[in-house]
């Protein structure tokens, strides 16, 4: 391997695999300089390890109210929209379902679906007393007689 | 006992106020330092706190409440922040090609150093070091904070900031070896 100031770093982030980080390993024991170089590259590894300690703005606080008032409202905003989407749902077919109870017809389909129940039951008793008379032929009441 | 994150995110949900309270008081510190570390201005950084918490909050319902919040939130502070740079960047960011500092050296990002006030307040290692950083170009100093103060992988830097793998690792070669140049200068190594 040639000394490689990229792979100095890979191998100090940690982004290298096995082969290649043992390969950097081999290297790194025959190669006085690259040593050197990667002990100057942890200490500035360490460095920029440290956390920033930036103070925090005395506003924040103030800031907090206004984003969570401005939050709140505009989640109030959202329901309430959804809630006037279904309203206006409403409202915009109304007229169509008030227009297709003029269509003919439509109005005998409750008539019709009445009409239909109530012979349902004669239809169907009517239908049984027919089969019962092919199963059961009826008997003969002269010769029964005699 | 504290709330997990999760409870606070469902409160939210149902609009209770001191749960978006007890959140902020939590992360706004955090995501300030973090915009400010990105953006090194404290207007900014406030601004774009507030952005990012207005984000957060319109999005809470998308949010799955399995997944941790915080990386969450960092991931909506990020893309704020990428934003703002992509607004007030002449340029496209994220280019493969180097910024236009393609042999950036520490000595371009300090500032003159000719004024004995300021020579004494870089005695401190940290201090000089922070200050080079902070003259970084902004998208070097975006993945420099992401590397080494946030600890993300090469790939999920890429994934979080939406910046090609390659030129993650470049832009990072890039930036630390400038930062290595300075300290060579202020340690006055031998090379």
């Amino acid at each position: 391997m040639q000394c490689n100031q990229e792979s100095l770093q890979m191998y100090l982030d940690g982004e290298m695999d096995a082969e290649a980080r043992k390969t950097v390993e081999l290297h790194l024991g025959q190669c006085r300089s690259c040593r050197q170089e990667i002990a100057r590259l942890q200490l500035l590894w360490l460095e920029l390890g440290q956390t920033n300690e930036v103070e925090l703005p005395a506003e924040l606080p103030y800031l907090r109210q206004q984003i969570i008032h401005q939050a709140m409202r505009s989640r109030q905003d959202n329901k309430s929209s959804e809630a006037s989407y279904w309203d206006t749902q409403k409202l915009a077919w109304q007229p169509a379902i008030l227009g297709a109870s003029y269509f003919p017809g439509v109005a005998l389909l409750s008539t019709v679906s009445r009409a239909t129940g109530r012979q349902i039951p004669r239809l169907m008793s009517g239908t049984i007393a027919l089969a019962r008379r092919f199963v059961f032929p009826p008997q003969d009441k002269k010769g029964g007689n005699q | 006992m504290a709330e997990d994150d999760r409870q606070l995110v469902l409160k939210c949900r149902e609009m209770q106020e001191q749960a978006y309270q007890d959140l902020m008081r939590r992360y706004e510190g955090y995501i300030y330092r973090l915009c400010q570390s990105f953006i090194n201005n404290r207007e900014d950084a406030l601004d774009l706190t507030q952005e990012t918490f207005i984000r957060v909050f319109q999005g809470l319902e998308t949010y799955q409440l399995n997944r941790p919040f915080k990386p969450w939130l960092r991931q909506v502070a990020v893309n704020t922040c990428v934003n703002f740079l992509q607004r007030h960047s002449s340029a496209p960011l994220f280019l493969d090609q180097p910024v236009a500092d393609g042999n950036l050296t520490l000595a371009d990002t300090l500032a003159s150093r000719e004024d004995p006030a300021q020579e004494i307040e870089w005695q401190e290692t940290g201090r000089f070091l922070q200050e080079a950083i902070n003259r970084l170009p902004q998208v070097y100093r975006l993945l420099v904070v992401l590397r080494h103060q946030e600890g993300m992988s090469y790939k999920e830097i890429a994934e979080e900031t939406g910046v090609p793998l390659g030129t993650v690792k470049t832009h990072l070669f890039r930036a630390r070896a400038a930062l290595r140049k300075g300290l060579s200068t202020y340690y006055a190594w031998e090379e």
